[in-house]
């Protein structure tokens, strides 16, 4: 069975391919940003097999709608009274000291917002919905001639009768319009996150489903069996499934990177890991803990919130791209503004001319100029330099790219931190995935930073979050809120209440396994913890829930009654382990030896390793470049490298 | 050890990572909507020498008085480990409400720092519900004070007896408590990196990273100029009560001096210094650029006085509940106003108030502020229906709200209009309108419902705010009696406009 990942960034579309004789096919063709499914076809072609029988695809046209705001013409029903929600958000201002600062704008037009004469309280209708309300709601919204609907009234997680006759009126009078009900993407209170991520969904509706017909169509055209498309949860959807789910698409292409280091690790024996796939312009974080990467809600993709269940991302300004600059108090400081892939760093020769992470890197010989970064870019060492030395702190150009490195190493590290000890998980005794094009050359420094004494350099940490797809998971979430304390659960009604949910997960991916989880919080908590539901019994659950709330906040022995808020059932149908170490496909870089400087500025001699491409079991000393034809690594003092049967690199202290 | 540019950044992003952690841990888990919805809470961390190193951004007006509470636990010498409590507004404390909690971090058997959160609790008992009672006369009256104290089961024990709401209490301090330890635990690991001395050394220059900076920036600016605003009654009497400022910022430091503003009130507007200083600060802190770490080092270019017993610099049992929250705006606004007066380009006045809103019964209370209309800059118009100045609140969810308390919101919406127009128009306010569905009691402490804010540079004032129960004006200030189906409705001020006319 032949499974192929298709990544689409900003600058490369990506394709891994998994053959059924073990062998891996990788491709790197230039991104179509303006159509992204021709960069998919073209990468397609390039790998030239018929007979793929599954083809994963992250996709960036959930991303990009929102971060560029080309989404449909959304209008939205809610309660009326509250049809200023979306623009009071949460009353917070944009930033503490710049009082000029405004939120991002919403995604629909305040004009485009229709009060709906209805209320449900806590306990149900206080003012019924007519059906003559219903009516004049269903005349107002098609004479907007909208292009998307969202329905967000309050009290619909708990009560959805009122959202659903609306719904059922609106899909009635107009048949070719999508029609969003907040009860049916997020059934779950706060009537601001839910009312944001219902408009959201209703916004990426119509780019994305358009966009999934397309690909569908080009992808059945060459021979694909079935295509699965990457959610931000980790798992995959069909396009059927995946255009009724747009807003689940936001974090699609950081969830393939994910995956394929969950599998990366696995191959090691590695189950708890810190991930960091670091790109042009950023840099983001995960977490992998017993082998399975954890989800929460995402706070917001592009300025606009939303409260889908998402592999967890932390992401800051320090990618290849970011720029160094020196600001008025003398600190170095990397990030946040980028120059991306157009210009370019300035060792690209696309016109950059201020300093970046890159020209550092090449600077202090990590890079070698005289090889190509990823099949396409030459750099340019002396422009490098020139760009390092407009920064007012040294004359020794290595000494700033030095420097550069370490405030980088910095800004990821807190990125690093934020997803692990913030969340009072202890990183010490994890492994450190570091992946992208130039994460790896970062992997010894962060670990020390992190106090972590084990670095897994994948043997293609370019083309990970491909390998992701085409490696993840088929997976469904299902969510029904269940608020109740749990000393009120009676025999049996837990597992009653899990079964409609577990039914449907079944039904959305037959022969899976299922997993149930529940949210739980001591009563008069805002936030929950998830823990696993392995028995139907309130007191099994107490316990887990308990030990989860000690581990993460420090304190888990409240007098407070504990309460269910949600039931979560998880269906996900593994993909069999594939060997990710073979591979064909691109050219091969050789051994040698050159001068590097290190991040503390000395001079030294080190070896250069063909990453990917050495014998299982062979020792690497530091200090070391491991060069991949899509990424570089660095093996610093103080750490050995030897080489895993996978292909991968392991870094240890020495 | 001098830090170099790198070593400085590093350390910055690894001290705010702590403060960031004790954060989360504390909204996390924490039991009362305002500290968990509305995040009515700050946590910092504190060197050996009281010196703020690193904060988690949340509320202006926690941040900045921070500081004399650490001061006036240091006076009992503490012992490493040990944790305080404390609320007296007089003894390192703001308002009685925010109790604080301070940890003294034990790293090689020394005193090497504090861990220190405030958060605001909606009851510490005294005379009404909720413990923000209009209308009070003295300290006593306010509440539960606890001057810096050990905090032992036994001293928890008493506290919880003052209070209408023990269990919700003990639950926020819990989660308080795990905050304060982690921020001692992420200190102590960060020091077992480094070593205790090379990381107090950090510290140390990161303060004076965050000094060069404000000086560099306050240097530029020299400017001495004096303003007068008014606060609109203080719940006892209803006469405008007069704040004065001169300010001069000479080679780098900024000199506020309120001679000349009135004395203690009678009601409860009044403030402790440490609340005046923390308002100065957050003018200062809006003159910087943003990437300036807000530590202590800011504040050592700022110099505050106030002659004793005035109201921005009151003395015990002056009641002060009102002043943490509304004086401190009006503080705020009064520097920004002797700002332009000296040529300054600064924003036009935003609500000015905090719009503090409590609900309860003998076993329930309930505490909100709402936000309004920030004042347009030069260059942009104010943002709509957010909080300004000295809180950064979040909201309650309606559904959270109406879930946990016999309350039922009926509008929650901009105030359209009320921004001031201009150049630039001012933010819009915003109406809350709530019905009561059993009996209680409610109190409001507000402001800016006489004098709109001000517009900047010729811009129109904001709308005043008006506060209506079932249709009938209240007074800014009052403490009332609710029955069931009454509707209490809440429109808060728009910001200033700034400069004349539209332009093309």
């Amino acid at each position: 069975m032949t499974r192929v990942g298709v990544d689409i960034g900003g600058t490369f579309t990506d394709l891994v391919a998994l053959t059924p004789d073990g062998v891996l096919e990788i491709r790197k063709v230039g991104s179509t940003p303006r159509d992204p499914s021709l960069g998919l076809l073209r990468s397609l072609e390039a790998l030239g097999l018929d007979g793929v029988d599954v083809l994963v695809h992250g996709t960036t046209v959930a991303t990009n709608a929102l971060l560029e705001r080309r989404g449909a013409r959304v209008v939205l029903v809610t309660t009326t009274g509250f049809e200023d929600l979306l623009w009071l958000r949460r009353q917070d201002r944009a930033a503490l000291y710049d009082l000029a600062k405004h939120h991002p704008e919403p995604l629909v037009a305040r004009r485009d917002v229709i009060g709906a004469r209805e209320r449900m309280g806590p306990d149900g209708a206080i003012h019924a919905l007519s059906g003559s309300e219903v009516s004049r709601v269903t005349a107002e919204v098609r004479a907007l001639a909208p292009e998307s609907v969202a329905i967000a009234l309050l009290f619909a997680f708990r009560h959805p009768e009122h959202e659903r006759r609306l719904a059922a009126a609106l899909r009635a009078a107009l048949p070719n319009v999508p029609v969003t009900a907040s009860h049916e993407i997020l059934p779950v209170f706060r009537e601001y996150e839910r009312t944001s991520t219902t408009t959201a969904e209703a916004y990426l509706r119509p780019n994305v489903a358009a966009y999934l017909r397309k690909t569908a169509t080009l992808s059945e055209r060459h021979g694909v069996r079935s295509l699965r498309i990457m959610t931000s949860s980790g798992g995959t959807l069909s396009p059927e499934q995946a255009a009724n789910r747009a807003a689940s698409l936001a974090l699609s292409g950081p969830a393939g990177g994910v995956v394929g280091a969950r599998l990366i690790g696995a191959a090691v024996d590695a189950h708890d890991l810190l991930t960091l796939d670091m790109g042009g312009t950023s840099a983001d974080a995960s977490l992998i803990s017993g082998g399975v990467a954890l989800t929460e809600g995402a706070e917001s993709v592009a300025g606009v919130p939303l409260a889908l269940p998402t592999i967890l991302i932390e992401t800051v300004s320090a990618g290849g791209g970011s720029i160094a600059s020196v600001d008025e108090g003398g600190a170095l400081r990397v990030g946040p503004r980028s120059a991306g892939a157009e210009p370019g760093p300035a060792c690209y020769g696309r016109g950059g001319m201020e300093p970046t992470v890159t020209d550092a890197c090449l600077v202090l010989g990590w890079l070698d100029p005289q090889y190509p970064l990823a099949d396409l870019v030459h750099l340019d060492r002396a422009a490098a330099e020139r760009a390092l030395s407009t920064l007012p702190l040294s004359h020794d150009v290595c000494e700033i790219g030095a420097g550069i490195v370490q405030v980088a190493t910095a800004v990821m590290a807190r990125a690093l931190k934020r997803v692990s000890v913030a969340r009072g998980i202890d990183p010490r005794g994890m492994a450190l995935l570091p992946f992208g094009g130039a994460g790896p050359l970062f992997g010894c420094a962060l670990a020390d930073s992190l106090g972590m004494s084990r670095v897994v350099v994948p043997p293609h940490p370019g083309v990970l979050s491909a390998l992701g797809l085409a490696a993840a998971p088929e997976r469904v979430d299902v969510l029904a809120s269940l608020h109740r304390s749990l000393d009120d659960i009676r025999d049996g009604e837990l597992a009653r209440a899990f079964q409609p949910l577990v039914a449907a997960a079944a039904a959305a991916l037959p022969d899976a396994g299922v997993t149930r989880f529940v949210d739980c919080r001591f009563t008069g908590q805002g936030y929950e913890v998830t823990v696993p539901a392995l028995r139907d019994d309130p007191a099994t659950l107490a316990a887990a829930f308990q030990a989860a709330h000690r581990a993460r906040h420090g304190h888990g022995d409240s007098d407070q009654p504990i309460e269910l808020v949600n039931l979560r059932v998880v269906a996900e149908r593994p993909v069999p382990a594939a060997a990710v170490g073979r591979r064909a496909g691109i050219g091969i870089p050789s051994a040698g030896r050159r001068m590097i400087v290190t991040r503390d500025g000395k001079r030294v001699r080190a070896d250069v390793w063909p990453l990917g491409e050495m014998p299982p079991g062979r020792h690497l000393n530091a200090p070391a470049v491991l060069a991949g034809p899509d990424a570089t690594g660095l093996i610093e003092p103080g750490w050995r490298g030897i080489v895993h049967a996978s292909g991968a690199v392991i870094l240890e202290r020495t | 050890m001098r830090l170099d540019a790198v070593g400085l950044e590093v350390m910055a992003h690894a001290f705010a990572s702590i403060a960031e952690e004790m954060g989360l841990v504390l909204v996390h888990s924490a039991l009362s909507p305002n500290i968990r919805e509305r995040r009515d809470a700050s946590a910092a961390l504190f060197d050996a020498d009281g010196e703020m190193i690193a904060q988690a951004a949340h509320i202006p007006v926690h941040l900045g008085a921070l500081a004399d509470a650490v001061a006036a636990v240091r006076n009992l010498e503490p012992h490493p480990g040990e944790l305080f409590l404390l609320n007296d507004p007089y003894a390192g404390g703001s308002h009685l409400p925010d109790l604080t909690l301070i940890g003294a971090i034990d790293i090689e058997g020394r005193v090497a720092g504090y861990s220190v959160v405030r958060a605001h609790h909606s009851d510490i008992g005294g005379m009404t519900a909720g413990s923000m009672p209009a209308g009070a006369r003295e300290l006593y009256q306010e509440g539960l004070v606890i001057p810096p104290t050990r905090l032992t089961p036994d001293l928890e024990r008493l506290l919880l007896a003052n209070v209408r709401t023990p269990a919700m209490r003990r639950g926020d301090l819990a989660a308080q408590r795990a905050a304060v330890e982690r921020g001692a635990s992420g200190l102590r690991s960060l020091a077992r990196r480094h070593g205790w001395a090379a990381l107090s050394d950090a510290a140390r220059e990161l303060l004076d990273y965050a000094e060069r900076r404000t000086k560099a920036v306050l240097r530029k600016m020299p400017v001495t100029a004096t303003a007068t605003d008014y606060l609109e009654g203080d719940g006892v009497i209803d006469d405008d009560l007069e704040i004065r400022v001169s300010i001069a910022i000479e080679d780098g430091v900024f000199h506020a001096d309120f001679t000349g503003t009135r004395d203690a009130a009678p009601g409860n507007v009044n403030c402790p210094i440490a609340v005046t200083r923390s308002a100065v600060l957050f003018v200062v802190r809006t003159l910087l650029p943003d990437d300036v770490p807000m530590n202590g080092g800011v504040p050592r270019a700022i110099e505050v006085t106030a002659p004793p017993g005035c109201l921005v610099n009151a003395r015990a049992p002056s009641a002060v509940a009102a002043g943490n929250v509304e004086t401190s705006q009006r503080i705020a606004d009064t520097v920004f106003r002797a700002l332009a007066a000296g040529g300054c380009v600064v924003p036009a006045q935003g609500q000015g108030t905090m719009n503090n809103v409590t609900f309860g019964g003998s076993s329930w209370t309930y505490y909100e502020t709402i936000g309004g209309g920030q004042g347009a800059s030069r260059g942009a118009n104010g943002p709509s229906g957010v909080h300004v100045g000295m809180s950064n609140t979040l909201n309650t969810p309606i559904e959270v709200l109406e879930m946990e308390h016999p309350l039922r919101v009926r509008t929650y919406a901009l105030r359209s209009g009320s921004g001031g127009a201009g150049t630039w128009d001012g933010g819009e306010g915003v109406v809350r309108e709530f019905e009561a569905l059993a009996p209680m009691e409610t109190t409001l402490l507000t402001e800016r419902r006489r004098h709109g804010p001000a517009g900047g540079a010729g811009g129109l004032d904001g709308k005043a705010g008006a506060n209506l129960l079932n249709g009938q004006r209240l007074a800014s200030k009052t403490t009332l009696r609710l029955v069931a189906g009454d509707i209490l409705r809440l429109e808060t001020p728009g910001g200033g406009g700034w400069g004349k006319g539209h332009e093309s």
